[in-house]
């Protein structure tokens, strides 16, 4: 006899009435009751798994949509059998003290795997609070305790749209967070997109138990094997940039033909991730196929990579507040003014008699 | 009447800067193509790409065997910006600024020339630098986070890229206000200048 029958027999549980509440609760997760045999697999376990804790701060609950919401077998493989996830503010069936409860056991007990979705309200410490704490005060208590560190999506990794200028409530994400803490940023992994792709979260749990390690990552703290490269270089549009043929206009015969968005302001090229590999949305699409890509994966995007309709964005003039000079008039406008800075020298030369007025060094002389 | 030898540039520095000017226009233009793709030079993108990939790193060596050349050469004597050539900056600042008709003739470069020379090899340098972290973004990230991130990184790149031809409208320009025999100079080496009794210029004829 196993534990979980062991288990269902003190509970004066049926096996048929297991898979039932099973069904329930995959139907409360909105994953259909097709996923009840895997979470029953994976219930059975339980206790075998390490546990996550899933805390949710500044950010919009997208990036639990897009892992919730993802289709077979994403999210079902990463909950139901690869972890446990003990707190979860949005999906978790206890709440008020057991809720509390739940989340002091696992982070006294250690070593488990902590999701960071959501930005640190550093400034306005009180624009984030769970239960009358404060997102910097939780994410003292329970950073320290775990295994390892995910950051889920661009405002737990970078501050998002929290952290774009002026960032009022001094969002940070989980790197500068930790750096400033002094913590240790070994166990933290980053996964930048806006919103998560399930398929990291879930590459990189898997990778984690089963290798024992983090994934290499990059200076951001990005698995290589996801933020290795740039949507540029992977795009399914990318013939199209070798060979020069571009959407100059949305709603035209060339974005029919589904040309290169270079032109569009696409920040494929200046962003590092494997969108057109993964995709988005269990594999049905991803940006460059509805619209155009925005560059989320990257550190302030929001301050960074605006214009997003110009190939290169406009430069903030100095001083000047919000006022934007595009790129191309500021170069073309430089050669300009050198072309009339010329004439106007020119003119005067002309005017003060210097013109075919000219002195030199002898090198050598011959009489003629 | 005598004719006088004026002699500027060592065959070296001639091919250098035949060479340079030739490697620069294809940068410049490929760089452009990349920017602008109907701007289309070189047939697709993907041959301006490869133009702007060889001939960088030609821009490159060139750049590393000017310095070499400037100090082996003995060149840095009279180009570089020490005291003695930069004794007559205020005359050439004048001169320039219209303050004064009389221009002194010092040295073989005048002050203001040596400056631009210098800042053009410092923008030169810093255009390989950002080149170079687009080029290796990973690689080099430590290199795009001092120049701001990928996309601050493409505007320098591209402002600087109109900076040299903003140096170089003013360089033919400058060079076109000069006898037409002295930018032959530029490919002979030298020029003939016949002088009458007085010192008064008669004839200038290439060499």
């Amino acid at each position: 006899m196993n534990r979980l029958e062991k288990a269902l027999e003190a509970h004066d549980l049926s096996r048929r009435d297991f898979l039932k509440g099973c069904a329930a609760l995959a139907a409360a997760m909105g994953l259909g009751s097709s996923f009840a045999p895997n979470i029953a697999r994976a219930l059975a376990q339980a206790a075998e798994r390490p546990p996550v804790v899933w805390v949710t701060w500044q950010e919009c609950l997208g990036c639990t949509e897009s892992v919730t919401k993802s289709r077979n077998p994403d999210f079902v493989s990463l909950v139901l059998d690869l972890v446990s996830v003990e707190y979860h503010e949005a999906i978790m069936a206890g709440a008020g003290e057991s809720a509390h409860q739940s989340l002091q056991k696992t982070v006294s007990a250690g070593g488990y795997v902590l999701v960071v979705e959501g930005s640190v309200a550093t400034g306005i410490e009180n624009a984030m609070t769970v239960g009358g704490r404060t997102s910097v005060d939780i994410a003292r208590e329970v950073i320290p305790a775990a295994a390892l560190v995910i950051a889920i999506g661009n405002c737990a990794a970078f501050g998002n749209v929290q952290a774009a200028y002026p960032n009022p409530t001094g969002a940070v994400g989980m790197l500068e967070f930790m750096e400033s803490e002094g913590m240790d940023t070994e166990k933290l992994v980053q996964l930048t997109t806006c919103p998560v792709n399930p398929v990291h979260l879930t590459s990189t749990i898997t990778y984690f138990l089963t290798r024992g390690a983090l994934p290499e990552t990059d200076h951001w703290r990005r698995p290589l094997v996801h933020f290795g490269k740039k949507v540029h270089d992977m795009c399914e549009r990318r013939a199209h940039f070798d060979e020069g043929r571009f959407v100059e206009q949305l709603g035209s015969e060339a974005e029919f033909n589904r040309y290169c968005l270079y032109k569009m302001g696409c920040r494929g090229p200046s962003t590092f991730a494997d969108c057109p590999q993964v995709l988005f949305n269990g594999r049905t699409s991803w940006c460059v196929q509805a619209g155009q890509c925005i560059g989320c994966a990257e550190k302030d995007f929001w301050d960074e990579l605006i214009d997003f309709y110009q190939p290169l964005p406009g430069i903030a003039i100095p001083g000047v507040g919000g006022i934007r000079a595009d790129a191309d008039t500021i170069g073309i406008g430089l050669a300009a003014a050198t072309g009339a800075a010329i004439a106007a020298h020119f003119a005067v030369s002309a005017a003060r008699g210097r013109l075919g007025k000219t002195q030199e060094v002898v090198e050598k002389e011959e009489e003629v | 009447m005598k004719r006088q030898l004026l002699c500027y540039h060592d065959p070296i520095e001639r091919a250098g800067h035949w060479i340079h000017l030739g490697n620069t226009v294809l940068l410049v233009l490929s760089g452009f193509q990349i920017h602008w793709p109907e701007f289309n030079v070189f047939g697709s993108m993907n041959n301006a790409r490869w133009v702007h990939f060889v001939d960088m790193y030609l821009f490159v060596f060139i750049g590393v065997f000017h310095i070499y050349q400037f100090f082996a050469s003995g060149k840095w004597s009279q180009a570089g910006p020490t005291p003695r050539n930069m004794s007559g900056l205020g005359n050439s600042l004048r001169y320039y600024l219209f303050l004064t008709d009389e221009k002194l003739h010092l040295h073989k470069y005048n002050p203001l020339q040596i400056i631009t020379y210098l800042l053009l090899f410092v923008l030169s340098a810093v255009m390989v630098l950002v080149g170079f972290a687009l080029y290796w973004p990973l690689r080099l990230y430590w290199l795009v986070e001092l120049f701001g991130g990928i996309m601050t990184a493409r505007q320098i790149h591209f402002l600087i890229a109109w900076l040299f031809v903003s140096f170089t409208l003013v360089h033919i320009y400058l060079v076109l206000m000069q006898p037409l025999a002295r930018t032959r100079a530029m490919i002979t080496g030298c020029y003939w200048q016949s002088v009458d009794e007085t010192g008064h210029v008669v004839e200038e004829s290439g060499a």
